[in-house]
């Protein structure tokens, strides 16, 4: 069986795994946090009651990672189209990918993106490209078709 | 058509411009990205716009010209601000392109120097293409960078100047004029 | 002289925190390793690795080997990387309906990053008892039997998920490595 033949036969598997066994990049704060937590819950046996939940929350938000995906909700009202997808620089302008999910006419989806200027659009039934009518429009568009820019902030 | 092992070769280095572009145009764009790698700027933008120009069908010509002028711009704006990451390059390159100066990019910068700038740029880029003039733009969001406003602020400027009825109904800020200028009687009307 | 592993857990154990500190302090990135390729997430890779220290020191008491103190932790980190794929369905939709169904992630830019997001993207089309198996086996390189007492999955089943792992992944990742 193959996971039992040395994996170093296999060139294309070598690479792979000498890529998936090297430490994450940059580390998170995942650790920090933990600690914070548990000297706080300490503290707050002996020490400070109602303050420990302010500690606790200043202790979270000086631990947030300034880079840290926000939830973005994406929206266009087409109650007569089958099929809506989202497309954008966060995608690879990927026209299918990215589905919308409709309720009674009104088609959602949530990404969660870093802070950072981002340029999409709606694809409508597989081949209308169609911008955000509620979004900014964007000065940049190379192509000639309709694109929308969304700006996130931390 | 170049065949499949040709076409790895060309084009050895971005899967995804392999996957998509035909094997001319990934090569060319390939190029742009490793100039734009070897002077230490962002790549992904330049990839990005190459695989949006591919989704909305534009030939390759038009392709290699937006990437390279988008190349273009991330480097004077890189030489605008100093140091800078991608996403602030992004959105100043926005900037530059709505009509911005690069003294304004600079300006900003030293306003703000321990903030990010993504949102203020960005929020520069929208007003301009909203339809302000670029000098009466770039006031507003200096101004809101003087106070020290955060990015909601800059974004709920951005949401007013863009929804207003007509930009060019908006007077720009009265220009500060320092202490010891004219006595009031002489100051001249405000337009 | 370095503290063993045992040695920490006493002292963790006696209320001494700096000692838990060391402890994660050793085995952090492993563990944070682990959590991104079965999670394809950073953030839910940090949650997942934070649940799990905390509740690590919580229940410390019930370390049957702090000889083996990384090993336990994985479990319960392997547990909480469980709760939450099974929490994550792209397709279903809840009452509020503004549930983040996708993670669309601007990728870095160092060099050997979209070789790494080659990887990422493969490992994501293994259905996640295939990925936990291969990555404890080859990433984390425990030996079948410890992979079975903390997966509480038999040996077989085991050796059959890493296989077809290893399998699909070869079959996706050859044409790019050799483009590469």
């Amino acid at each position: 069986m193959l996971d039992e033949a040395p994996l170093g036969s296999d060139p294309t598997l070598t690479a792979v795994l000498r890529e998936l066994r090297r430490p994450v990049k940059p580390p998170s704060q995942a650790a920090e946090r933990a600690m914070n937590i548990l000297m706080l819950e300490r503290r707050r046996r002996y020490w400070w009651p109602l303050a420990a939940a302010a500690a606790l929350t200043a202790v979270w938000l000086a631990f947030r990672r300034p880079d840290a995906t926000r939830p973005v909700r994406f929206a266009l009202r087409a109650p007569a189209s089958a099929q809506v997808t989202l497309t954008g620089d966060f995608n690879d302008w990927n026209a299918h990918q990215l589905p919308l999910h409709s309720r009674a006419g009104e088609w959602t989806v949530t990404l969660r993106l870093r802070p950072g200027r981002y340029r999409y659009a709606f694809v409508v039934d597989g081949a209308r490209w169609v911008a955000d009518p509620r979004g900014a429009t964007a000065p940049d568009d190379d192509f000639g078709t309709p694109t929308s820019v969304i700006t996130v902030g931390r | 058509m170049l065949g499949t092992a040709t076409a790895r070769l060309l084009a050895a280095q971005e899967p995804r411009l392999l996957a998509r572009l035909p094997a001319g145009l990934a090569t060319a764009t390939q190029r742009l990205i490793d100039s734009a790698a070897s002077e230490g700027l962002p790549v992904e933008p330049l990839i990005q716009k190459a695989l949006e120009g591919e989704s909305k069908g534009a030939d390759s010509a038009r392709i290699v010209r937006a990437v390279q002028a988008l190349l273009e711009r991330l480097r004077v704006a890189r030489r605008s601000l100093g140091g800078a990451t991608e996403p602030e390059l992004v959105a100043a390159a926005a900037a530059l392109r709505a009509g911005a100066s690069p003294a304004t990019l600079g300006a900003l910068r030293a306003l703000r120097p321990n903030q990010t700038l993504v949102v203020p740029l960005s929020v520069l880029a929208d007003i301009i293409a909203a339809g302000m003039p670029p000098e009466r733009a770039w006031n507003s969001v200096r101004e809101m960078a003087s106070t020290g406003a955060g990015d909601a602020a800059f974004l709920a400027l951005r949401d007013r100047l863009t929804n207003a009825p007509s930009t060019s109904e908006l007077l720009p800020p009265p220009a500060r004029r320092p202490p010891s200028d004219a006595p009031p009687a002489s100051r001249p009307d405000r337009p | 002289m370095t503290a063993t592993d045992a040695e920490l857990v006493a002292r963790a154990r006696g209320g001494d925190l700096a000692g838990y500190a060391e402890l994660v302090a050793r085995h952090r990135s492993s563990l944070e390793r682990y959590a991104y390729h079965l999670l394809g997430s950073r953030e839910d890779a940090e949650d997942a690795l934070q649940e799990t220290l905390l509740r690590g020191y919580r229940a410390l008491g019930r370390c049957e080997q702090p000889d083996r103190v990384r090993a336990w932790l994985l479990q319960i980190l392997i547990n909480r990387c469980r709760t939450r794929l099974s929490r994550h369905d792209p397709f279903i939709r809840d009452a509020a309906g503004d549930l983040a169904v996708e993670h669309a992630v601007v990728p870095d830019q160092s060099d050997g990053a979209a070789w790494r997001e080659e990887i990422q993207r493969a490992l994501a089309t293994l259905p996640p008892e295939q990925r936990e198996a291969f990555l404890l086996k080859h990433v984390e390189e425990l030996t079948y039997e410890e992979i079975a007492a903390l997966t509480e999955v038999s040996v077989p089943a085991l050796k059959m998920r890493v296989s077809r792992a290893c399998e699909r992944l070869r079959q996706l990742l050859e044409d790019v490595y050799h483009a590469g």
